[in-house]
């Protein structure tokens, strides 16, 4: 009895809390009105009618899937679609199927390759690429071209400022003829780091170039980027993580980022279409074992945003240019100032009186003149006291004088003529105008080199 | 509390530390005889020391440390900090017992390679010559040698009193710019480093108590200038002015005047039959200071000319290209070049 209450126990919890979880599946926009869902066993078309009533219709595949598509594995195809014909591609790139007459069939001749997981599937001048991805532990910025006739991929050859270490979880937008990367992770070795710079890659030249700094709102967060739904808007891309309440429309031609907030779209995933101005996604029911084909207007949801620049945003760089450039505006302006308001500062030697390279000779008396300056108080001299040092006993005193005035006149002309300032003034006294004094220059300082 | 204020707080903390650990390290310089001896090529009359440089180096440590541990500022990885350290005592061994050009120039390719090993590197030419992407080797090859050129030719300019500060401060005023995008972790670097430079110049301009950088200061900055030289190459990291200016131009213009000076300096020896690395008065601005002009002149005259030309380049760039801009600047250097020394 123990036992068959415990066998029970179990089942009861087996059965309980075990739950037939199906595969989701594949959303893909057939044109602004109407779309596709693929399951296991058939398809179905969606369109909106005049009263915005989505109108359904399901039909089961004409033939049976490829082999090689397993029915698990049909929401995780990367998914193009022109006039009625879809494109889906195997994950990690290789195996291409068509969709076209209620039949899905193979149309390669190549394999699973599995080196380009997360790499960007697209359509251009009816022509299908693969550009970048992730594959054997490294990603790649390669970009892979489908070839109808042969049935295989060519590898395509691109110029420019090519994403040096690949292109992983990326986000890409089209615009005419330029695809604007941006968003991705360089992944090697298991370390992924965001590449926080936009590219644009010319789909007519093949030639890539770099736009300039993505805005700091993209985070080196690479499980985020995982889980971020990115849905092709117009020529834009709207962005949502799950568990935010907001979403972002980005949009590269424009170089904006807005950003709206939400509480409605929690289960928008990288499953979510955007039809016409619908945003169309499943939402799981109560039992979470079957979905229902839900949409929101965008214009319900379109409030209020907040934009910013997407890449290039210039404010803190022209903020530091301002500052930057009246540091140095205050740097130069200090320099000149204090060296127009500092004295020279000259060094007298034994025979010559120099400033940085330049110098003039000086005679004994020249150096005895001036050595007396610089050791007087404030660099003032009585005329009486120089006088005395050229009176002797042979020379008359208007002599002397003579030798005196030649002296220091021709000391300031040789200073003059080589620094373009006077070293010598010569002032009246203030209490008797008779009595003068010689001053040196206030702005030049000599020192004395003791040799 | 705004990052502003850090940075300010920052700049002004190193400013206040250089200019007192220049006075300190004067003084214990000074009393120990440590003079930078007075030759024929000296321009200094007066008593000065080498000292600059080391207490350059120390600032830098200093703000750095109290800057990373309030988790401002990122410290890049070990191999760049190594290179720019083994630098630093290349420039002063080299000022206490002078160094063979030989013995150092293997030091420098020893300590650029350890930079190199970082992580960042030229890895594309950015459009010139119409390359872009370039072999990892070649990357290498390319790193290196700029590497070489930057640290030897601001090591050469050092010649002038506030010359290679000022270009220094220049330099790092740009360089903060485009980091203040790119990464915001790195970015309080800048205040630190211009605050000390200019806690330098107190002391390099005074006429008593004269400070020069010194072979240590004069690699120390050189190796930094060309770590962040490199880092901008690098094509993953993003630059704010990828749509206004090309990328090497900028690096080009943004220390112009070392280069253009080394640049000539080379070739003059060279024709010249002389070593390009033997030290002579060949230089712009040993010109300059014959014609007339007073060191502080000179170098101020030498930073005015070089933003003069890279405004000029941001200017026009977007609208004549990278081969006309090239060509504007080298007709505008000849005529500035027979104005001032015709």
């Amino acid at each position: 009895m123990i036992l068959f209450f415990r066998v029970f126990l179990l089942l009861f919890c087996f059965l309980s809390f075990s739950q037939d979880f199906k595969a989701e599946p594949l959303l893909v926009k057939k044109d602004s009105v109407s779309f596709y869902s693929f399951s296991e066993k058939s398809v179905s078309y969606f369109r909106f009618n005049d009263q915005n009533k989505l109108i359904v219709k399901s039909i089961d595949y004409n033939k049976s899937l490829p082999k090689s598509l397993d029915s698990d594995l049909i929401a995780g195809l990367s998914a193009v679609s022109k006039k009625g014909v879809v494109y889906l591609l195997y994950p990690g790139g290789g195996i291409l199927y068509r969709f076209i007459d209620n039949a899905i069939e193979r149309i390669d001749e190549s394999f699973a390759h599995r080196s380009q997981f997360s790499g960007h599937f697209f359509m251009y001048k009816e022509n299908l690429y693969l550009l970048g991805g992730y594959g054997y532990w490294k990603s790649g910025s390669s970009l892979t071209k489908f070839n109808f006739q042969s049935g295989s991929w060519d590898l395509v050859s691109t110029s420019g400022q090519v994403p040096p270490e690949g292109i992983d979880q990326g986000s890409f937008v089209v615009k005419e003829n330029i695809l604007s990367v941006f968003d991705f992770y360089e992944t090697n070795a298991g370390t992924s780091k965001l590449n926080p710079n936009l590219f644009a890659l010319n789909l007519d030249t093949f030639m890539w170039s770099k736009k300039g700094a993505l805005n700091s709102l993209f985070k080196n967060d690479i499980r985020r980027s995982i889980l971020l739904a990115k849905l092709p808007y117009k020529e834009s891309l709207i962005t949502k993580a799950p568990w935010e309440n907001e979403f972002q429309i980005v949009s590269p031609s424009l170089n904006s980022i807005k950003t709206y907030k939400t509480n409605d779209l929690s289960q928008l995933s990288n499953n979510s279409i955007v039809v016409g101005d619908r945003m169309v996604y499943f939402s799981r029911d109560a039992k979470r074992t079957g979905y229902t084909v839900v949409f929101k207007p965008l214009s319900d949801l379109l409030l209020l945003p907040s934009e910013e620049l997407l890449y290039n945003d210039t404010l803190a760089f022209k903020v530091y240019g301002f500052f930057a450039m009246s540091l140095l505006f205050i740097l130069l302006l200090a320099v000149f100032i204090y060296f127009k308001r500092s004295a020279k500062a000259c060094f007298l030697s034994a025979n010559s009186l120099s400033f940085e390279e330049k110098s003039v000779a000086i005679n004994t008396d020249e150096r005895y003149f001036l050595k007396l300056l610089v050791n007087s108080k404030k660099g003032t001299i009585e005329n009486s006291l120089i006088l005395s040092y050229f009176k002797n006993g042979t020379t008359s005193l208007d002599a002397a004088i003579k030798r005196k005035n030649k002296m220091i006149d021709l000391l300031n002309k040789k200073f003059f003529d080589c620094f373009d300032t006077l070293l010598i003034n010569k002032v009246s006294g203030l209490k008797d105008s008779r009595e003068v004094f010689y001053i040196l220059n206030s702005s030049v300082k000599v020192f004395v080199k003791e040799s | 509390m705004t990052e502003l204020f850090y940075y300010f707080i920052f700049l002004l903390l190193s400013m206040v530390v250089s200019f007192y650990l220049n006075g300190y390290v004067y003084s214990t310089f000074s009393s120990n005889k440590m003079i930078d001896p007075i030759n024929e090529r000296s321009s200094h009359n007066s008593k000065a020391t080498r000292s600059g440089g080391i207490s350059l180096f120390l600032t830098i440590c200093l703000c750095y440390a109290i800057a990373a541990s309030t988790g401002l500022l990122l410290i890049p990885s070990t191999p760049i900090v190594l290179g720019i350290v083994f630098m630093a005592l290349t420039g002063f061994i080299d000022d206490m017992f002078s160094v063979r050009y030989r013995e150092k120039f293997f030091l420098q390719l020893f300590s650029g390679f350890l930079i190199i090993q970082g992580g960042w590197a030229i890895d594309s030419f950015h459009g010139v010559f119409g390359v872009f992407a370039i072999p990892e080797w070649v990357g290498f090859l390319v790193s290196m040698f700029v590497f070489i050129v930057v640290v030897n030719s601001l090591n050469l300019i050092d010649g002038l009193d506030g010359l290679a500060s000022l270009v220094s401060i220049k330099f790092f005023l740009i360089m903060g710019g485009l980091i203040l995008v790119s990464s915001k972790e790195m970015f309080v670097f800048f205040p630190i480093i211009i605050g000390a430079l200019f806690g330098f110049l107190g002391h390099n301009f005074s006429s008593s108590k004269k400070v020069f950088l010194g072979d240590t200061g004069s690699l120390f900055v050189g190796s930094i200038i060309a770590f962040f030289m490199l880092y901008v190459l690098d094509s993953s990291n993003p630059i704010i002015t990828d749509s206004y200016i090309s990328r090497p131009l900028l690096v080009v213009l943004s220390l112009f005047y070392p280069l253009i000076d080394t640049l000539r300096a080379v070739v003059l020896r060279s024709y010249k039959g002389r070593s390009p690395f033997i030290a002579d008065r060949i230089h712009l601005h040993h010109r300059l200071v014959d014609k007339g002009y007073e060191h502080w002149m000179a170098s101020v005259l030498i930073l005015c000319l070089s933003i003069f030309l890279l405004v000029l380049n941001f200017l026009v760039y977007a609208k004549i290209g990278l081969l006309l801009c090239v060509v504007i600047t080298i007709l505008l250097c000849l005529i500035i070049y027979q104005f001032l020394f015709k």
